[in-house]
């Protein structure tokens, strides 16, 4: 082989994708050509510079990686799952019979505890009352173990709105009944219905019960589900509601918090001191941000004696393309400054 | 504890709406894909909108996932298709800075000399070059995997690797033999340029 087909062929060598008699044959070339030796010296260095420099940065900043998936999951749209276990639970609902629900409220304390006011004094609760109950804590427990299995990610609200039938409004209030006295008293004769082992549940709310957290797969909590939905419930005036399943409250700020700001920052502090090297920028240049509730830059401006020049251009277009966190007030308008190093 | 499940079984179920299931696939490869993120896009801001674009093309196209690759295959080969995608949309250089000077963090030090040369270097390829000249070396990946990959005859990923070697070592070797900045100031013309 000559010279002229052998550096052709030495990338593929490096790279290993050289093989059989052509390998041998680019090999028996560099045995007695010190030229091309020095070609392919040369090319593994240039192999060496890259693989170095980029594995250098390879690694993600501190904390970028806990909120990949925070920030990726509202991108995700309506969770499927969570919308066809709303709707199980809104079919329980109805099935048990929901049209006087504010006349016996049921109080949630916690997830999976229902506690149902006592109601007139002297009165009990007929067994089928207790079944509907069980019935409808059954929903909220569902929907309280689908919450507790995901974990709190304050997102979840975030979510758009179901396509599919809502369930009927929740009402966890102080029931109607006047209250007996205004004297510090102890609840009146609170009685937990879920689970309650006097209660006859059904076996297979039993059977949900058991369901390991870390198996949420979808189709066990319809299947657990579904036997709950089709279960005649009796048509009763009072009728247990389900609480809403410890929903946590929308997580969004008011406004971004200094940590945020910074957050935001730091991704783009690179650009800027790109842009702080190669317009030789010397000491602080001051910009003034507006934050947009959806976490974007709405308008950023270089003040002080940057403005308007080239490298104040470069600072301001690198912040527009800075993102923050969303939050519900109003856009916000900051003012940071970048020094250089 | 129970075993972990299998990339197979999470992306199935994630495949039947199981949210959870394809944040534990997010969680367990983020970290590799964001380095493959940043080795082809050489900056952070770029490598994370990379990461967030095709794990969510991922989410989207789980129907298409069909088991025959491995799930990391295959989210590796999402997530460097949208870093083209990024870098040819993008149209001009990259900061050659963020790397080696530290990605995401207040900048602090001056990169390395090596490093922005090679990042400038880097940054003058075409996308296509680029990116497969990364794949073969800093990714170890072969010709074949590349041009599965890529949606390329394994020719193309041989000339393409061939050529930026030696654009690459033309560059480098100018780079080392002037100022820096004398370079860096040429990439500010570029910079300049309307995205």
């Amino acid at each position: 082989m000559k010279c002229y087909d052998v550096r052709r062929k030495l990338s593929a060598l490096l790279d290993s994708a050289a093989e059989g008699d052509l390998r041998d044959a680019v090999a028996r070339h560099l045995d007695g050509c010190a030229a091309c030796r020095a070609e392919l010296a040369a090319l593994a260095s240039v192999d060496q510079a890259v693989a170095r420099t980029l594995r250098a940065a390879e690694e993600p900043p501190p904390g970028y990686l806990d909120g990949v998936w925070h920030r990726l999951e509202p991108r995700l749209g309506p969770d499927p799952e969570l919308d066809e276990i709303k709707k199980l639970a809104a079919e329980v609902v109805s099935h048990s019979g929901a049209r006087s629900a504010p006349s016996m409220p049921a109080v949630a304390t916690s997830l999976g505890q229902v506690v149902v006011p006592a109601g007139r004094p002297g009165r009990r609760r007929a067994p089928w009352l207790a079944f509907g109950g069980a019935a409808a804590a059954a929903a909220a427990l569902l929907l309280g173990w689908v919450w507790l299995a995901r974990g709190p990610q304050g997102e979840r609200v975030q979510s758009p709105p179901t396509t599919g039938p809502e369930p009927p409004p929740v009402v966890a209030v102080a029931p109607p009944e006047p209250k007996p006295a205004e004297t510090p008293a102890p609840p009146p004769q609170a009685t937990p219905v879920a689970p309650a082992p006097a209660a006859p549940p059904p076996p297979k709310m039993e059977h949900r019960a058991g369901v390991p957290r870390h198996e949420p797969g979808g189709a066990a909590a319809k299947e657990a589900a579904a036997p709950a939905a089709e279960t005649p419930a009796p048509k009763v005036e009072e009728m247990l509601v389900p609480p809403p399943p410890a929903q946590p409250e929308p997580v969004l700020p008011e406004k971004l918090a200094h940590e945020d700001i910074e957050r935001g920052m730091v991704k783009i502090a690179s650009r800027v001191q790109a842009c702080f090297d190669l317009h030789a920028i010397e000491g602080k240049v001051m910009v003034k941000v507006k934050i947009l509730p959806d976490g974007g830059v709405g308008a950023a401006d270089v003040e002080g004696k940057a403005a308007g020049s080239e490298g104040g251009d470069c600072v301001a277009k690198a912040v527009r393309e800075a993102k923050f966190s969303p939050f519900r007030g109003p856009p916000m308008t900051i003012r940071y400054p970048f020094q250089a190093e | 504890m129970g075993v972990p499940p299998a990339d197979h079984e999470l992306a199935q179920r994630a495949k039947n709406g199981d949210r959870e299931a394809f944040a534990l696939l997010v969680k367990k490869h983020q970290r590799r894909i964001y380095a493959t993120a940043m080795h082809l896009t050489g900056q952070h801001s770029d490598a994370d909108d990379v990461v967030q674009e095709a794990l969510l093309r991922a989410y989207r196209g789980l129907g298409g996932f069909d088991g025959r690759a491995a799930f990391s295959t295959w989210l590796h080969r999402i997530v460097v298709n949208v870093a083209l995608n990024h870098l040819r949309a993008r149209r001009r250089p990259a900061l050659p800075l963020e790397a080696a000077a530290g990605v995401g963090e207040p900048p602090r030090v001056e990169p390395r000399a090596e490093a922005r040369t090679v990042l400038v270097a880097l940054a003058e390829l075409s996308p296509s070059l680029r990116v497969t000249l990364v794949l073969a070396t800093v990714e170890d990946m072969r010709y074949r995997e590349i041009a599965e990959t890529l949606g390329v005859p394994e020719g193309t990923v041989a000339w393409r690797v061939n050529q930026a070697r030696k654009l690459l070592r033309l560059r480098l070797q100018t780079l080392s033999e002037v100022n820096v900045d004398e370079v860096l100031r040429r990439t500010k013309k570029a910079l300049g340029a309307p995205g």
